[in-house]
């Protein structure tokens, strides 16, 4: 009767979870399997020319950088876990390790399963293992020690003097491997005046060159504006903002030779550039984008009228 | 050694003091960043002032004090939070005063989401593949917040990391208290700064991380005590972690296995 009293909690929470996940997976489902089918299939390695990709160098150090502190993090926290059921001394000191411990090693599951499946959602499984990780080092380091085992107790100096010196070693790097140096993450002000004159001003079909249109969908809301969509399109009754990829795809065109070209120009009502994601694209390995970018605007410039132009933002209009 | 704690804990707080001035002049001193970036991973490291670099290097001989030397447990504390406020200003406040605008592409379409309920009155349809209605918790959470405290969204996007890192740091520490010792419990933040490479932005999963935490600390009040209060709450807050992120409920899925194996064997 007692252990069937104690299984309500568990059950009510196993219920809830069920009726949630079959609630989102209306939405989810979709969206799950078409990001799975893009990952799989059309990256934008393969839309863009191919001689605008090559290998990535500029952001090597970084990401170097993340990777070493991947793997030291899971290698050191796997062992503090070890370390500390094999080598507390007290019962609830060894409880709490089997309670972080196995929060622990459940993130790490499902961070290898997603590096499996979808690499692109590894950090953020990632950033779910740090918080039993961050508890477990000063539970290993503060856990009190069996008098038997003194070659654990050196093991034990050792990976704590590691783990405090790593610490402080990675502390001191956050302004090169944060995402804060990444360019592309940041748009200027100049940017936000562009959009809010796109979203002012324009109607019909907006092809906006490159993947988002965050900045189009943020400051429509800002002003009122309600645009419907998904990240590469947003639209309201009187125009459709549609990123380049999206905008291929929709036309049915194979992606990889029309990414730059003329019928983009000829069938939009107007086209926005920006400069501020070249730098990202140069960091992630297509040099030549900007490059090719500059080339394909200057035929704007002799095809089209421009209407707007800031530090990094220029808007085209069809005659 | 009355005398010694306390002048150890005098000169403890006399370097925390100093180090805020160095973050302080280290904010006067670098250029305010608006403009396209440059393709250099490099560049923000190389933009900070050398008073940055200090401010990090007395907060890092801080830290290394704190835990080498002995103190009362009370003052223990009190110093702790203002080195975790330190490391909160340093860390995460800086680049929120650096860059003149917010940092990262995605803090745009999740607070343009959260805009968007407020616009509406209530969140999207869950057939419009929308984040608003997978994850309806979180964007109620920043849309509340903004009209709350009347905040202007881009002031919110600017200033939310330094609240939510300070929020999620001292709640680490907190729970850290009850798995170690007083001692080391402070080193649970700068472990998860020092491995954390990801900036704090308007992001679904960083309230989720901070109740994943407080679930946690929750499961292990169950785990002692078996109240009634206690499971009421985990109940709360895996339903609220549930709703506000998509990703959230594989992590507690051990926490329902471990518990089930804990009730049944008593």
């Amino acid at each position: 009767m007692k252990a069937q009293r104690s299984f309500i909690a568990p059950i009510i929470i196993f219920v809830v979870w069920a009726s949630w996940l079959i609630y989102v997976s209306q939405g989810s489902f979709t969206y799950i399997t078409s990001w799975l089918k893009e990952a799989l299939t059309e990256s934008i390695a393969v839309s863009l020319p191919t001689q605008v990709v090559s290998p990535p160098s500029v952001r090597i150090i970084p990401l170097l950088m993340k990777q070493a502190i991947t793997v030291f993090a899971i290698s050191a926290g796997i062992l503090a876990t070890l370390l500390c059921l094999i080598n507390v001394k007290e019962s609830s000191e060894r409880q709490k390790a089997l309670i972080i411990g196995g929060n622990f090693i459940v993130c790490c599951l499902a961070l290898f399963a997603s590096l499996a499946l979808v690499p692109e959602a590894s950090t953020r499984f990632y950033s779910f293992l740090l918080i039993p990780y961050s508890l477990l080092i000063p539970l290993y380091i503060s856990a009190k020690q069996d008098a038997d085992g003194s070659n654990l107790r050196k093991l034990k100096r050792i990976v704590t003097c590691a783990l405090l010196v790593s610490t402080i070693a990675f502390l001191s790097i956050t302004p090169i491997v944060r995402n804060d140096n990444d360019p592309g993450f940041y748009y200027p002000s100049s940017s936000l005046k562009g959009a809010e004159f796109a979203v002012e001003n324009l109607q019909g079909t907006v092809v906006w060159v490159k993947e988002h249109v965050h900045l189009i969908e943020y400051m429509a809301t800002r002003n009122g504006i309600l645009l419907e969509g998904y990240m590469g399109i947003q639209r309201n009754q009187n125009a459709s903002f549609i990123s380049l990829p999206i905008y291929m795809r929709m036309l049915g065109e194979n992606a990889s030779s029309y990414y730059f070209s003329e019928k983009v120009l000829h069938d939009c009502n107007a086209i926005i550039f920006n400069d501020y994601e070249d730098a990202m694209m140069v960091m992630l390995g297509y040099e030549r984008y900007g490059e090719l970018r500059r080339s394909y605007e200057q035929l704007a410039l002799q095809e089209l009228n421009m209407i707007y132009s800031s530090d990094s933002v220029r808007v085209y209009r069809c005659p | 050694m009355k005398l010694q704690r306390m002048i150890s804990a005098k000169i403890f707080f006399s370097l925390i003091l100093l180090t805020i001035i160095l973050w302080l002049l280290s904010i006067i001193y670098t250029p305010i960043i608006d403009e396209v970036l440059p393709a250099d991973p490099l560049f923000f490291a190389k933009n900070l002032s050398v008073f940055y670099w200090l401010s990090l290097a007395m907060l890092l001989v801080l830290l290394l004090l704190r835990v080498a030397i002995p103190t009362k447990k009370r003052i223990y504390r009190l110093l702790d939070i203002f080195l975790i406020c330190c490391l909160v200003l340093i860390i995460y406040g800086t680049p929120c005063l650096v860059y003149n605008l917010p940092v990262y592409v995605d803090t745009y379409i999740h607070t343009s989401a959260s805009l968007k309920i407020l616009l509406r009155g209530h969140t999207p349809p869950p057939l419009s593949m929308m984040g608003a209605s997978n994850d309806p918790g979180a964007y109620f959470f920043f849309s509340i917040f903004m009209l709350a405290t009347n905040l202007d969204s881009l002031i919110f996007m600017r200033y939310y990391p330094i609240l939510r890192s300070g929020v999620m740091l001292l709640s680490l520490y907190v729970v850290s208290l009850k798995f170690a010792s007083s001692k080391f419990a402070v080193l649970a933040p700068f472990v998860y700064t020092a491995f954390n490479y990801f900036r704090f932005y308007v992001y679904l999963g960083g309230l989720s991380h901070f109740f994943y935490l407080l679930f946690i600390l929750f499961f292990l009040f169950l785990v002692e005590r078996n109240k009634k209060e206690f499971k009421l709450l985990t109940l709360i807050i895996v339903s609220t972690a549930t709703i506000t992120y998509i990703l959230a409920p594989p992590f507690y899925f051990y926490p329902h296995c471990f518990l089930s194996f804990h009730y049944y064997g008593r």
